[in-house]
Order: C-alpha cells, then structure tokens, then sequence
C-alpha cells in the first residue's frame, strides 16, 4: 500500500469495528530480513522498502493512538521465514519486487543447491477501540 | 516446489497469543491466498476476507474447507474502495497489509 492512502484505510477499516473492539497490526519491522541455509545466514536484504510503508502504517496507527481512539494493549515480536527449494526459486520470486537481493550475492545464491528461506523479523500489535459509556451503560459511538 | 511462507505458522501462533477468535466477526485486510484466513475461520464466527490481488482470492476461494464455506466470505477488493457497514466486526486484522 502506497505511503498516502494509509490514513484513509486504516479510518476506513477502523470505523467498521465496534466500540470495544480490535484492531490487531502485522508489520515487518528492522532489522533487515536475511536469507539462510541452515540456519546460517548467506547475505542480507535491504529492507527499506518496506519498512518505509510500514513506518507510514505505524504513524497512522500512533496518531489514533495519542487521539485515545485506539489504546494498545499487547505487542508480540516474532521471526517469520520463506522458504525456497533453492537458490534459484528464491532469486526467481525476487523479481519485480520492491525489496532487492544485493548485487553482490546473486552469483552465490545462484549456485545454492539446497532449501533456504528469507527470515524477517516481524511485530504484532494489538489495539482495543475507544469505548465510550453512558450513566446507563449503553455504547456511545466512537468519534 | 514453490516457495511457502511461514510454513511454521509463526504468524497465525501469534494472532492466537494475542487474541481469542472465538465466536467474533472478523475484518482481514490483505489476505491472500487465505495462509491465515482459516486459522482464523477455525475459531471465528465469521471472516470477510479481502485482497486487490483477484488471483490470490480465487486461490483462497479455491482451497477454502467445505466445512469452513459459511463461515469465510472472500472479496476481491483494496482497503481504498471496499465498503463496510460501520460498526460491524468485532475486530479487524491488518495481515502485512496497511
């Protein structure tokens, strides 16, 4: 999603959730994402261009944030991997993508042999919605 | 072989310390071939499930259980256009996707 229409569907999405409810973010966070043959690293991925709409995500999200329309309650960080059955599956699925492999490692990605996979490191942020009450205990709606 | 992403379901192991799915509607935003739609179907009341990616849909549509058929509706739609009753879903998941 590009940078300038993250604030337009997060209130789009948002605005579909009760008051009280959830809005749970998975975001691929830093440090760069690196590509692994058992367990070992082999090189690493310039992962700027997608942290920088994950940055664009988490500004949007802050905003609500501090505007106490979302309070976040969890945040969990954890590794996720794709995997290839080789060197050449995984240079193939990196074409036309907006991260790149770096210049310098392709020859030897190339000639890998045996399954490998990307490892990036990614959060998962967990927010309730502003829930407002009446005296009575009926929902107001959110703003 | 094609490449399979999180094939140890880190992500979806995630989502279940995280919340509790069970009995709740469901907004996912961005979900693909549906990698964790059913996860989430397994335990959620309903899941609408949308992607502007129309090849990744019909490959969720495509893989999607009998058994889960009434309890996932997959559109083909991005967060921009899509039209949602407000206050609807119990909670909205965001896959990799804002």
């Amino acid at each position: 999603m590009e940078p300038k229409d993250v604030v337009h569907v997060l209130r789009n999405m948002v605005e579909a959730v009760k008051p009280g409810g959830l809005v749970l973010d998975l975001q691929v966070i830093r440090p760069n994402p690196v590509v692994e043959t058992d367990r070992q690293m082999v090189c690493e991925i310039d992962g700027e261009p997608l942290f920088r709409g994950a940055d664009a995500a988490t500004a949007a999200i802050e905003a609500l944030v501090r505007g106490g329309e979302l309070i976040e309650q969890a945040v969990d960080d954890h590794d996720v991997r794709k995997h290839y059955a080789n060197g050449t599956e995984l240079v193939d699925d990196f074409a036309g993508k907006r991260r790149r492999l770096p210049n310098h490692a392709l020859p030897n990605l190339r000639k890998l042999t045996r399954p490998c996979a990307v490892r990036e490191r990614c959060r998962l942020r967990r927010f309730q919605l502003e829930r407002l009450w009446t005296s009575t205990g009926e929902h107001l709606m959110i703003r | 072989m094609t490449p399979v992403l999180d094939a140890e379901g880190a992500h979806l192991a995630a989502l279940r310390r995280l919340t509790d799915f069970r009995d709740r509607r469901v907004l996912e935003l961005g979900c693909g071939d549906g990698r964790l739609t059913l996860g989430i179907a397994d335990e959620a009341a309903h899941v609408l499930a949308f992607d502007p990616d129309a090849e990744a849909v019909e490959r969720a549509r495509h893989s999607l259980p009998a058994e889960l058929a009434d309890g996932v509706t997959y559109r083909v739609a991005s967060g921009k256009e899509i039209e949602i009753k407000p206050h609807s879903f119990d909670l909205v998941v965001f896959s990799w996707s804002l």
